[in-house]
């Protein structure tokens, strides 16, 4: 590890003075050769052997990449942001330089989907992708193409969400998926209230959803000054009962009732999909 | 630091490393400087460091860590930004190999124990590299947006100049400041407030006409309200004043620098107030708009300001001035809202205590004050282009731990020139196609080609960055005796106006010259202090110094004068220089991925040696008889030049270089006007002429209008009348086009102001739609005239004389893709470009080579001349000189250009001195030397006196070798009034007007000078001046005064660069006299970085024994004229 220290100050040293040096190895022996190969590695440089530039991290680039556009697909766009910076640390190949890039276009995309409210005017999340696409001149026309008709589409979706009742319930049920998943009980529990507000007039008068809708709003109103004849004590108590998850599923379960339709592919189709290259035959053995 | 300053800071630190020790466990406020490093192995998180005071004597190791923790401690400072910033800085250090130690000053600190008992030294808080300043108003944009302060500060982003902005600076605020100013002065001196109101008046109708242009471009994106308000306000201003001030006895300062060395910023309040009886100072800083107010969350208020007050206040407050109050004066339409700092949303958000020494104060500053200098001076990154790309991720650089939470919910994008130009991920919102990556993504040649130069303008950079701190803590013996940068011990004779006469006994002997900036401060006080006034110095005489103050001073007893440098032109060189990065890679229309060298445009490529420009081809030229061959050859390569090409025009001393760009110009306007075909967009114009000084801009229109009276109506001279300008020049400025001083003098403002400068704008406007020649210098390029204008044709004058990202500027005007020609036109063989002295010249990588860049080479070292190395082949040297008569011209040309210079006519190459004192009605003296030969040199070898006095001011920042020789003077005085104390009373003036006195120091020309005087009042017309303040006049007689003559053959880093011998002989028209000692400059010395110099001084002395052979030339002894 000292030997891969020393090539990794003497980079570092080197960069830090404005060049973007390879990393030699010191000499052919075995250890000097591993050790300069891992420093490369980390450092998501180049490594000169033989002659030739090899990119040792070029498939951490490529690992990177896939585990940020993962992320962005389930909408947790600060995981996919840091992922898709090491990426772009790594990339040394223009075609993953370039997907790295549509990627990180693809994360404002998602985010301005997922953060904006839908048809906020004046914005506009597809304009990252839209803007960038036409300069990306190493990419396949095909995943181009794909990737436009993507940013259109949820655009398009996220426009229609302004003014849709269902289509928003989906993108709110998307935002309360989210905050669950980060660890936020409560911000899940406000996105599902609002959810159940405006689709409440729909609900059957038996409201199958109350038993669990009233522990949520008792939290909530916990945080605000209680009102003349609300004892603290009983919203406490029944506070103690509210489940996110629980209303979430029991949500999920009553508005595809009342909707007719699973409001749980509503909410998916606000997911950014993925390119995927159908033709096995290309795959190669590298 | 030095001499008493330092042992008074070794003392004071070692007396805190006492109290500390006596108060173990207890966190004690210091407030002392330290010079620390690293100790180990550098680590965030905890630091280890070895503590000395400034006289280098240990006093212990100390530690660091992160959240201000230190053993025994039971908590953590979140979001504490002392230890990650302290840990950037030092690796940044380290990388550099910058082994000196680091300076902090620490404020609060504790001794702890350690689990194994140890006692350890903590610092807890500190200000780092306190040397460094920086100003309130940079604090403000840290908290802003950090990102921003990278981006703008350091990186040097700027706007696109081809994209028209809707604002172009506040006119409406600076209107308001200026009256306020103005009426603030006369109102506290007399209490009339009608004097008070015309002046109010009169500094508004002087911002408008300087800021003409830029009003202009405002019209059509603000609404003329807004230029309403300075005149509405003044009823109110007014009110205030005699509200305030009517019957209280105080003191003003406005606008005065004011600086704290232990807390590295300093600042320019608007006004300070100084009540006379003895009351708490009162910092006032107005504020007109509201583009970084802060919002007091609880009333929805919002109030600008109040970061930079708090600044000001604590600036005062380290100087000793515990109860200064701090007021943000907020002008809001008509009205005046003063806010006390206590009661400014910023104290209010933050919970700021003011009453008490709060240190969350401190904290405040001391954050944006560390992360602001970190960022700047780019210890944040440094030039690693994984750093550089990596600090976008993030708009408030968390690595660097501070806390910003309180402040923003986000960055002003809006204002921000990386947001505009799609750098700034958080800003591509709104912008274009986002550059991903841009440094990493950047070709490899043009990335390490702009790191090259940013260096080394960083470092001219940050030594102007610390030159306060220096003034403060040496003391103004050394500054004054060994760098010649301070006059003490002065008196203030007079004021008239804003001019002070200071005098002192003894003689001055400074590098202080005019046009200098100087701090003028009571000698009971240290320079930047609020008593500290800016100025400009006017004249230099033996005992006497003229200073055209920025606020009147009080009458003191003694006062010094500090200089504090020339305009910084740093920032708009770093601004050109990063606009060719953004620019190139950007206009490629490749994202996402590394662009290769080959895919930039064509005159990118051109610039980075990847491709050879054109031969220079021979287009069809317009009749042209005053113009010699090898012009008309120039002329015709110039209108062949294909859109991304460029031409390099080489002209030595007198060859007509002015004369061929007006016709270049000229033409390209008419192929502009007749071979239009309605399709041009408007703001596509066809000449830009950008040179480096005014005087060479001021020369192309003179040239222009005189040459070519009929394109008067086209050209354009960009930026403001100034007092040194030809009348015929001022005229074409946009403002005098469009009779701006006379209509805002006629009209009356306070009745029909707005509407007169509205009638004013739209003249101003018609004027600047039919400007075909646009003139300025290379600093105008983001001048209002020129925002949002390309043209087919940029030529640049004086190239040799530009750095090169100063020429960069020029690109910036071409069309998208620099699909445009570029002419430079200039001489490498006259004077470089001029550049700190301090500039140590950075390591030419070998692959530079392919830039043309060679060993030795620099700043100094310009883009005409590297590309001429580089294109020999699109090179056009203009041959045929039009100044000096032959002899002159043989020595030049045999010299120094091979042998190719040559005179354009027989009449010049014919002329004499005698034939010019012949047209005055003169005869030249019989006998003396000046009825001899045009060449003379007067040797002093043999002369016991004539020796150089040795250098002088060669300590300090930038050392100034400040030799004199009195012999030389007194030989040259004796010379000069042989010629003119012969003559005739009334006409000596007419014959000194004619003669020219060069030497390459600023002190023996101030002994000439008054030599000179001795003999005779009219030699005060004669010019005795530098080689570098020479370049581009030319005189009928010059007297050169060589100086060096010493027993080491030392002959100066000046002389040492042999251009300056080129330019200083090559301005004689008729005779030319060179006194000094021959063997200094031609005897071997041993030092290699000479051999070059000597080789051309050999051969200089040579061709004039030559000469003198041929009966051209006569060398005499020195002794023999006494």
């Amino acid at each position: 590890m000292a030997r891969v220290n020393r090539y990794r100050e003497s980079v570092g040293q080197q960069r830090f003075a404005g060049e973007d040096p390879v990393v030699y190895p010191a000499s052919s022996a075995a250890e000097e050769v591993a050790a300069a190969a891992i420093a490369a590695e980390r450092l998501g440089g180049l490594l000169r052997l033989d002659g030739r530039a090899i990119s040792p991290a070029e498939d951490l680039a490529a690992a990177e990449l896939d585990a940020g556009l993962r992320a962005l697909s389930n909408w947790d766009i600060r995981l996919a942001r840091w992922r898709l910076a090491l990426a772009a640390g790594y990339a040394h190949l223009p075609e993953q330089q370039q997907r790295v890039s549509l990627a990180r276009a693809l994360a404002q995309t998602v985010r301005d989907l997922l953060y904006e409210p839908p048809g906020r005017p004046r914005v506009k999340p597809e304009a990252p992708v839209l803007m960038l696409l036409p300069t990306l001149d190493r990419l396949p026309r095909e995943e181009l193409d794909f990737y436009a008709e993507e940013a259109k589409r949820l655009a398009r979706l996220w426009r229609q969400a302004g003014k849709d009742d269902l289509l928003w319930s989906g993108w709110a049920l998307a935002r309360a998926r989210v905050t669950l998943r980060d660890g936020e009980p409560d911000a899940a529990l406000a996105w599902l209230l609002r959810i159940y507000r405006r689709n409440r007039a729909r609900l059957p008068a038996d409201d199958p959803l109350e038993r669990l809708v009233r522990p949520a709003e008792a939290s909530v109103l916990l945080l605000l000054p209680l009102a003349e004849g609300q004892d603290e004590a009983e919203l406490r108590k029944l506070a103690e009962d509210a489940s996110p998850h629980d209303l979430l599923v029991a949500t999920v379960a009553t508005l595809s009732q009342v909707w007719n339709t699973d409001l749980l592919q509503v909410s998916d189709r606000f997911a950014l999909v993925l390119f995927q290259r159908p033709e096995l035959d290309r795959e190669r053995p590298t | 630091m030095s001499g008493a300053a330092t042992e008074w800071a070794s003392q004071a630190a070692e007396r805190a490393w006492q109290q500390l020790r006596e108060s173990t466990g207890e966190p004690q406020w210091l407030d002392v400087s330290i010079l620390v490093r690293p100790v180990g192995e550098l680590r965030p998180g905890r630091i280890v460091l070895e503590a000395l005071t400034e006289d280098e004597h240990l006093l212990g190791t100390c530690a660091v860590f992160n959240g201000e923790w230190y053993p025994g401690y039971q908590g953590s400072t979140p979001y504490s930004h002392y230890a990650p910033t302290l840990y950037r800085v030092l690796l940044a250090r380290q990388r550099r190999g910058e082994t000196e130690p680091l300076r902090l000053q620490v404020l609060k600190a504790v001794v702890a124990q350690t689990r194994s008992g140890r006692l350890l030294p903590v610092l807890l808080k500190f200000i780092i590299a306190p040397e460094h300043t920086l100003t309130g108003a940079q604090l403000e944009q840290v908290y802003g947006c950090p990102l921003r302060v990278f981006y703008t500060r350091f990186v040097g982003i700027s706007y696109d100049v081809l994209r028209s902005r809707e604002s172009g600076g506040d006119i409406r605020g600076r209107a308001i400041h200026e009256g306020y100013r103005r009426a603030a002065a006369v109102f506290v001196a007399g209490g009339d407030l009608e004097q008070a109101r015309i002046a109010y008046l009169e500094g508004v109708r002087r911002v408008w006409v300087e800021w003409l242009t830029t009003l202009c471009l405002k019209l059509s994106a603000g609404p003329l309200q807004d230029h309403r308000q300075p005149l509405e306000v003044v009823d109110e201003i007014l009110d205030y004043c005699r509200h305030r001030w009517e019957g209280k006895a105080l003191r003003l300062y406005l606008e005065r620098l004011f600086y704290a060395p232990s807390r590295g910023i300093s600042g320019r309040a608007d006004r300070i107030e100084q009540p006379l009886d003895g009351g708490p100072l009162r910092i006032v800083e107005i504020k007109t708009s509201g583009m970084d107010a802060e919002q007091d969350p609880q009333t929805g208020d919002r109030h600008p300001g109040g970061l930079q007050a708090l600044a000001y206040r604590e600036i005062l407050y380290s100087l000793g001035e515990q109860r200064a109050e701090a007021v943000v004066e907020e002008i809001r339409g008509a009205r005046i809202k003063p806010l006390p700092l206590e009661q400014h949303p910023l104290t209010r958000r933050l919970r700021l205590d003011l009453s008490t020494r709060d240190e969350r104060v401190v904290d405040l500053i001391a954050q944006a004050r560390n992360i602001g200098y970190c960022v700047s001076t780019g210890l944040f990154t440094g030039y690693d282009r994984y750093l550089l790309d990596r600090a976008g991720d993030d708009w408030r650089l968390r690595e660097l731990g501070g806390s910003f939470e309180f402040l923003r919910d986000w960055p002003p994008c809006r204002i921000c020139p990386a947001q505009h130009r799609s750098v700034c991920l958080y800003g591509t919102k709104h912008a274009g196609q986002p550059l991903y990556s841009l440094f990493r993504y950047a070709p490899n040649r043009l990335f390490a080609y702009w790191a090259w130069f940013h260096r080394q303008l960083k470092a001219e950079e940050r030594a102007s960055r610390e030159l306060l701190f220096h003034l403060v803590n040496t003391p103004a013996e050394t500054l004054e005796q060994s760098e010649g940068v301070t006059i003490g011990r002065l008196r203030l004779a007079r004021q008239d106006g804003l001019d002070a006469i200071f005098t002192r006994d003894e003689r001055i002997e400074t590098r202080i010259r005019e046009d200098d900036r100087v701090l003028v401060t009571p000698e009971t006080r240290a320079p930047g202090q609020i008593f500290s006034v800016e100025g400009t110095v006017k004249a230099m005489g033996e005992r006497e110094l003229v200073v055209r103050l920025n606020d009147r001073v009080a009458v003191e007893e003694t006062y010094r004068v500090d200089l504090v440098g020339g305009y910084d032109m740093r920032q708009w060189q770093l601004e050109g220089l990063t606009d060719f990065l953004v620019s190139a890679v950007a206009s490629t229309g490749v994202r996402g991925r590394k662009v290769q060298a080959e895919e930039l445009p064509r005159l990118a490529r051109i610039l980075l040696g990847v491709e050879r420009p054109s031969l220079p081809g021979q287009a069809p030229t317009p009749p042209a008889p005053d113009l010699n061959e090898t012009q008309r050859r120039a002329l015709a390569a110039a209108l062949a030049l294909q859109p991304g090409d460029l031409l390099l025009i080489q002209g030595p001393p007198g060859t007509g270089k002015t004369s061929l760009i007006a016709h270049l110009a000229r033409t390209f306007l008419a192929r502009h006007l007749f071979d239009y075909d309605g399709r041009a967009e408007r703001d596509h114009r066809p000449v830009l002429i950008l040179t480096n000084t005014h005087r060479a801009a001021d020369e192309v229109v003179l040239k222009l209008l005189d040459r070519f009276p009929e394109v008067a109506p086209f050209v354009i001279r960009i930026g403001a009348r100034r007092s040194d300008m030809d009348e015929r020049v001022a005229r074409q400025t946009l403002a005098e086009r469009a009779g701006a001083r006379e209509a805002l003098e006629q009209a009356d403002l306070a009745q029909d102001g707005a509407g007169a400068l509205f009638r004013l704008i739209r003249r101003a406007q018609t004027c600047h739609d039919h400007g075909g020649i646009f003139v300025g210098t290379l600093g105008s390029a983001d001048s209002a005239e020129l925002r949002g204008l390309s043209f087919e044709l940029v030529i640049v004058d004086e190239a040799g004389q530009a750095t090169e990202p100063a020429m960069l500027q020029a690109l910036r005007h071409l069309p998208p893709g620099y699909a445009g020609r570029l002419v430079l036109v200039g001489d490498h063989r006259q004077l470089p470009p001029v550049v700190s002295d301090e500039l140590i010249p950075p390591p030419v990588p070998e692959a530079f080579r392919q830039l043309g860049l060679e060993a030795g080479d620099s700043l100094r070292t310009s883009a005409f001349e590297r590309l001429a190395r580089l294109y020999p082949h699109a090179l056009i040297t203009l041959t045929e000189q039009y100044r000096m008569n032959a002899p002159i011209c043989t020595l030049v040309s045999e010299t120094f250009y091979e042998g190719r210079l040559v005179p354009g006519t027989r009449t010049v190459a014919e002329q004499t001195l005698a034939g010019w004192l012949a047209d005055l009605g003169l005869s030249t003296p019989p006998g003396s030397v000046w009825s001899g030969p045009p060449v003379v040199l007067v040797t002093t070898e043999r002369d016991p006196g004539a020796r150089d006095s040795g250098a002088r001011f060669i300590a300090g920042r930038s050392p100034d070798e400040a030799r004199d020789n009195p012999r030389e003077a007194e030989v040259i005085a004796t010379l000069l009034g042989g010629l003119v104390c012969s003559l005739p009373p009334e006409l000596r003036r007419d014959v000194a007007r004619g003669i020219g006195v060069i030497s390459p120091y600023r002190r023996q020309n101030t002994r000439i000078r008054q030599e000179l005087l001795r003999r005779d009042p009219a030699l005060a017309e004669a010019r005795v001046d530098t080689v570098d303040r020479f370049q581009g006049s030319e005189r009928e007689v010059i007297v050169v005064s060589l100086v060096n003559s010493n027993d080491e053959a030392a002959i100066g880093r000046l002389h040492a660069d042999w251009r300056r011998m080129n330019v200083a002989i090559s301005r004689a028209r008729r005779a030319l006299v060179i006194v000094g000692d021959r063997s200094t400059f031609t005897r071997d010395a041993g030092r290699p970085e000479e051999d070059e110099a000597r080789r051309y001084y050999r051969a200089f002395f040579a061709e004039i024994e030559r000469l003198e052979r041929q009966g051209q030339a006569r060398v005499l002894e020195s002794q023999s004229l006494s």
